[in-house]
């Protein structure tokens, strides 16, 4: 009895103190409970605020806040690098214009825009305008590009829905014509199109913002002289063109004119034409001028000295054709005789003397069978004839038969007269002529030899009226008869292309100048005579007397007795 | 726990207002940027355009043109003018300048004085060289 009360006592014992357990138990997990409820609570409420934030920001405070927005093809138009001369003189830039562009499915009413747009810009008409707007599916159309301010804010005023602008690039040739065919030009995309334009047209838009610039080896003053002194010459003696290139001994251009040219800045009107540069891209027979490398060749191959003697008494026949010289001496001549006195006669026994074989291997050293190395996409490649026979070696010795561009005449009679060091011509500054790749093509003596003949030609010769005085220039004139169908034409319509070219100073040339003139008319002043001695060597006069002050550091030549002179017999 | 939990409420509220703070901030200076950007732009655009304006009417021929109209008397240098070191301590100076020069007819007599008048002083300013540093004269 007493055990199972104390059994009773204990059990419920033991279940109240379960029960006590229990319940402190459930205290716990009501509190956990609460707590958690109450962050689960609050989470809600933050995310609920955070919501309702977004939410005002979106709709209300955004609406009020401005963020501007890439409109269509904006980065497609690129920015192109700026073109300066040797002195850092602007040519060519990109300036900053609007272009009018229209989202036809905006625009409300067609005819009525089309009207207004084409009052105001002019071009294009109203109903090109309409062709374009009427085709709702497109989003992007192109009214009009590079409008002025003036006329921008003209159609801004209109207030026409669908009608925007957007920021494009002009590129602009600060000098009109005078670097057209060097630098050439572009499309409305500013993608180059000719000249440097397009040889550098990924580097250009590459360093468009940048910043940097493509300095090229023209000189602005040099340019705008020669430019200036061959239109003159044009004018004065009823020239078709003409042509020049002033390039340092190191092959750096200074000038490179060709005429008739063309504004880049209005190709509307340009004849097609005056797009073409003789200079490069001509290829035509330079007559005398190549004998200088006739000469160096003779010369350098040992086959003559400067005393060897040529019969110039009787032209040469060759077939039904016949070699005369133009006002020829009609005795034996020296070689400097033969080439001061510009024979064909001599010339032509003197190619014979060192064959067809040795002419080719030089004119092929001097780059004269190739196209010209110049950084222009615009390179005529010379007309080699298919079979180079003896004939083909004596007409070519006195500047027939060959055909090659003037850059590459003027290469190849610096390299002869630099010491015999190739010349290479380039558009971009060096910075130095002295390279492991300096490749010898005449001895030094040889090279002496050229330029002392040459002196003598500006002294006593056709080139005469070239000389300036203390600035020991050297040249050589040619008269070639311009090709015409398969013939030269007859005695009285035949047209010539007058060429001078010289350099200075005699002993050490910095500055070598090609200059030509194409189917010069005589004049009264000529006395009758449309030859290069006539109308070419005065216009390198001119071109020498304004560029020398200018490039001349002082240095003055000084007048001595040439060392060929003995082997002259000067006119009286 | 509550302290606890209010707290985290609390630090939780004020990050995010901070973070949302920010964002707006950097936004704000990005919009700022931009704007300053745009500006820039525009100066170098003008910049451009005044540089691309500046080499216009430096073109050669129209410097020649104004120097023709407002410089009736200055002309380019003669090559003539050009001469060495040597020529020009020699006594015959005067002569050898004047035989070079021809000037025009009508100022011809003011500019002989002129050449004389500076070639002599000119002269006077070489002797002191000469005899300040040494230097070759006729009498060595």
């Amino acid at each position: 009895m007493t055990e199972s009360l104390l059994k009773k006592i204990f059990n419920s014992l033991f279940e109240g103190f379960a029960l006590w357990q229990k319940a402190e138990s459930h205290v716990a997990v009501i509190k956990t409970l609460r707590s958690r409820i109450m962050f689960s609570g609050a989470s809600c409420i933050i995310i609920f605020l955070v919501i309702l934030y977004r939410l005002a920001d979106v709709m209300i405070i955004s609406r009020y806040r401005q963020i501007p927005t890439k409109t269509s093809s904006q980065e497609e138009i690129i920015q192109k690098a700026d073109i300066v001369d040797r002195n850092g003189a602007l040519l060519a830039t990109s300036l900053t214009t609007a272009s009018c562009y229209a989202d036809p499915s905006v625009v409300i009413d067609i005819s009525d825009t089309a009207n207004k747009l084409s009052r105001i810009l002019g071009m294009p008409s109203a109903e090109k305008i309409k062709q374009k707007l009427n085709d709702k599916n497109k989003h992007f159309v192109w009214i009009m590009r590079h409008i002025t301010p003036g006329i921008q804010e003209k159609v801004m005023d209109l207030g026409l829905p669908g009608i925007k602008f957007q920021k494009d690039y002009k590129r602009v040739y600060i000098h009109g014509n005078l670097f057209s065919h060097t630098i050439g030009y572009t499309d409305i995309d500013g993608t180059g199109i000719c000249g440097l334009e397009r040889q550098f047209s990924d580097e250009l838009k590459q360093h468009g913002l940048s910043g940097k610039r493509l300095v090229i080896t023209l000189d602005l003053r040099l340019q705008s002289i020669m430019h200036e002194e061959l239109s003159n010459a044009i004018n004065k003696y009823s020239a078709q063109g003409g042509n020049g290139i002033l390039m340092k001994s190191n092959g750096e251009l200074l000038a490179v004119v060709s005429l008739p040219d063309y504004d880049p800045n209005d190709l509307k009107h340009v004849k097609i034409e005056n797009m073409f540069n003789k200079n490069t891209l001509g290829v035509f027979e330079q007559g005398s001028i190549l004998k200088i490398l006739n000469v160096a060749i003779a010369l350098d191959s040992g086959y003559a000295g400067p005393g060897s003697i040529f019969d110039a008494t009787d032209p040469i026949r060759v077939g039904r054709f016949k070699i005369t010289d133009f006002k020829g001496k009609h005795r034996p001549l020296t070689l400097a005789e033969a080439f001061v006195y510009s024979s064909n006669i001599a010339s032509a026994k003197m190619a014979q003397m060192f064959g067809a074989k040795v002419q080719q291997e030089y004119m092929k050293k001097l780059g004269m069978l190739g196209a010209p190395e110049i950084e222009l996409p615009e390179r005529g490649h010379a007309i080699v004839p298919a079979y180079w026979g003896d004939v083909t070696c004596m007409t070519v010795s006195y500047g027939y038969g060959l055909a090659s561009t003037p850059l590459q005449t003027l290469t190849a009679v610096t390299s002869i007269v630099n010491d015999g060091i190739k010349v290479h011509p380039t558009l971009l500054q060096r910075a130095s002529r002295h390279n492991s790749t300096e490749e010898r093509i005449v001895s030094c003596e040889t090279s002496a030899l050229v330029r002392e003949m040459m002196r003598a030609v500006v002294c006593y010769g056709t080139g005469k009226k070239a000389d300036i005085p203390g600035m020991g220039i050297i040249g050589k004139t040619g008269t070639a008869y311009k090709l015409k169908g398969r013939g030269y034409g007859s005695d009285g319509n035949r047209q010539r292309i007058t060429t001078f070219i010289g350099g200075f100073p005699k002993d050490k040339p910095q500055y070598m100048l090609l200059v030509s003139l194409d189917d010069p008319k005589a004049t009264s002043e000529t006395c009758g005579y449309a030859t290069a001695g006539w109308n070419i060597a005065p216009t390198a006069h001119k071109i020498f007397e304004r560029i020398i002050p200018i490039l001349n550091d002082g240095t003055i030549q000084k007048e001595s007795t040439l060392k060929i002179v003995k082997y002259l017999k000067l006119d009286k | 726990m509550n302290k606890s939990i209010v707290f985290s409420m609390v630090f939780l509220l004020l990050m995010g207002l901070c973070v949302s703070r920010m964002k707006y901030e950097v936004v704000f200076l990005k919009n700022k940027l931009k704007e300053i950007n745009t500006q820039l732009d525009k100066c170098q655009d003008d910049i451009k355009i005044y540089n691309a304006e500046w080499n216009y009417l430096n073109d050669p021929k129209r410097l020649q043109l104004l120097a023709a109209k407002y410089l009736p008397h200055l002309r380019p240098t003669n090559n003539n003018q050009i001469i060495d070191f040597e020529t020009l301590i020699r006594s015959d100076f005067d002569k050898e300048l004047t035989k070079n020069i021809t000037p025009p007819a009508a100022q011809n007599a003011h500019h002989k004085s002129t050449t004389r008048y500076a070639s002599e002083a000119f002269g006077s300013f070489l002797d002191k060289v000469i005899k300040k540093y040494g230097g070759a004269t006729e009498n060595d």
